[in-house]
């Protein structure tokens, strides 16, 4: 209930604030839109992999670089350490300044994947879309607690959301590069590398066993999120340093 | 250890509190109990550790020693459990910048499940900025606002952190209302502040901290009381050689002469006797205990704080 109540103000803040409303609304899903039309062109190896980069592209603009920029500015302006004295639990806090946010990029992601399978055919197995979706978003979220969590100010957070950007991108393309044996399993602890494995399983079929194909990316992907949520829980600042 | 033990079954009780930042002490065994009901108001000077000691209090920082309970629990633990009955004012308000003030007051009631109540805003004169966003807002309006917000819960204890600062006086007796009609109720009110004067009008008891320790505590009056009385006045004209015998201390500073005594009425006389024979104008004459903005500027004067 906090977290509904909590998660109405985040929303209404975000709609009042343009930098955000553009950031976390606007750019992702031209982002999405522009590379759903690169397909068009044969530049992506199949749907699916066009999926995965639309999707990854989508939780790191709309949920990972928002979410680092908000709750920067909420400790900044100590919303998050007023919170904090409120019966509010930190698990609805969290949820109440993260959920609009991938509530926004679920809808873009709706749209967008929406048009890529009006153009390319709808996938084979859509319950993994929104497996890979879950995944990504609590990974992402976790990302956003623990970059905020070393960023003073929402300026900096420009910068300081590049190492994570950078993490998840490699992931996510990397996973993309047919490979075998022991680097694969690697691989898919990457950050983002699960993202696009389970979309492209989701889009172009599962070849084998469909629990087979899944176990491993879906098992390896939520340690990383348990670990990434786990750190960020442990570093994460309610009110600027002293 | 500055230990302090006033009252039965306190609504806070901190023994030996001690918060360090590295090398640097901010909290120094501080002690103090609050009972129910009492107006406690901690004194000091940018830096002294209030600001420190009240975080503490509210389980926003972990003591680095000592202990610290709120109506028998611990803060840092029991944040959650106690934040339905304790209310906090901070020296920042925290508001989200674009939420308006109705909408602050009503996400803060609902995060405690407690119903809508737009009259508070008018109790604190801001029903007519109900719409506006909390950025708009002036400092004095923004004050107000918290205190609607602290006000709404109904607390048990209040900490308020400073909750006059930027107000104007009409506000500030408003917000003395208000404390004053919580303390009325029952509610036990931890208050720090700059202004002496409102320390001498609303606390029962005060703290005045210095360098992180409670260098004097007791009533205002129990202070005011253990220093010695102040007489300032301009003689004119004035030969510091002809002053009669006193029991105090005199010392003069550009033609104002201060007498610092435990005998207020026989100095007094004495020097209105002096005027009286020598055709001496006492011009801004000034007789009374020590106040509180003395004593501050004493304690701050001190090398260290004195322990008690």
């Amino acid at each position: 209930m906090t977290a509904i109540t909590l998660a109405v103000a985040e929303t209404r803040l975000i709609l009042r604030n343009r930098t955000v409303l553009v950031t976390a609304a606007i750019i992702p899903l031209a982002l999405g839109l522009a590379i759903g039309q690169s397909n068009v062109y044969g530049v992506a190896e199949s749907a699916g992999a066009l999926a995965a980069v639309q999707l990854g592209m989508l939780l790191v603009f709309g949920l990972f670089m928002t979410l680092t920029m908000t709750l920067t500015a909420r400790r900044q302006q100590l919303y998050l350490k007023r919170l904090r004295t409120s019966p509010a639990s930190t698990a609805s806090i969290v949820a109440g300044l993260a959920s609009p946010l991938a509530l926004i990029v679920s809808a873009q992601s709706a749209v967008v994947l929406g048009a890529s399978a009006w153009a390319a055919g709808v996938p084979a197995h859509p319950e993994l879309l929104v497996l890979a979706f879950v995944n990504g978003a609590v990974t992402m979220t976790a990302f956003g607690f623990l970059t905020a969590s070393f960023t003073k100010t929402p300026e900096a957070a420009q910068i300081t959301v590049l190492p994570g950007m950078f993490v998840f991108m490699i992931g996510l393309f990397w996973a993309l590069v047919p490979i075998d044996g022991p680097a694969a399993l690697i691989r898919l602890a990457v950050p983002g590398a699960a993202l696009t494995d389970l979309t492209v399983l989701a889009w172009d079929g599962t070849e084998g066993g469909y629990l087979a194909a899944i176990a491993e990316p879906l098992a390896l992907s939520t340690a990383v999120a348990l670990l990434a949520a786990a750190v960020a829980a442990k570093l994460f600042r309610w009110q600027p340093r002293a | 250890m500055n230990a302090i033990s006033h009252r039965p079954r306190p609504a806070v009780e901190v023994r030996d509190l001690a918060c360090r930042y590295g090398a640097f002490t901010a909290v120094d065994r501080v002690a103090f109990d609050v009972a129910p009901g009492e107006l406690f108001a901690l004194l000091g000077t940018n830096g002294a550790g209030k600001t420190t000691t009240i975080e503490t209090a509210i389980g926003m920082r972990r003591p680095s020693a000592g202990t610290v309970r709120v109506l028998g629990r611990d803060p840092w633990t029991h944040r959650r459990d106690l934040a339905g009955t304790v209310a906090v004012i901070g020296q920042e308000t925290g508001f989200a910048d674009d939420l308006t003030a109705a909408e602050t007051l009503k996400l803060w009631t609902d995060l405690h499940r407690l119903p809508a109540n737009e009259a508070l805003l008018e109790r604190v004169d801001l029903a007519h900025r109900a719409a506006v966003r909390v950025g708009a807002l002036s400092g004095g309006e923004r004050r107000r606002l918290d205190l609607a917000l602290a006000v709404a819960t109904g607390p048990t204890v209040l900490f308020a952190d400073e909750p006059t600062t930027g107000l104007d006086p009409a506000s500030r007796r408003r917000t003395w209302g208000l404390l004053r009609e919580l303390t009325a109720q029952g509610a036990a009110v931890v208050l720090t502040t700059h202004y002496l004067d409102e320390a001498a009008e609303l606390a029962d008891h005060v703290a005045i901290m210095d360098r992180g320790r409670i260098a004097r505590f007791g009533t205002v009056a129990e202070i005011t009381a253990s220093y010695e009385a102040r007489i300032t006045v301009r003689p004119r004209p004035f030969d510091p050689i002809t002053l009669p015998a006193l029991a105090g201390r005199s010392s003069v500073d550009e033609g104002r002469l201060t007498v610092r005594t435990t005998e207020l009425q026989a100095d007094l006389h004495r020097l209105l006797d002096w005027a009286a024979r020598g055709g001496v104008e006492l011009a801004d004459l000034k007789a009374g205990p020590a106040t509180l903005d003395e004593i501050f500027a004493e304690l701050e004067a001190e090398p260290a704080a004195a322990v008690l």
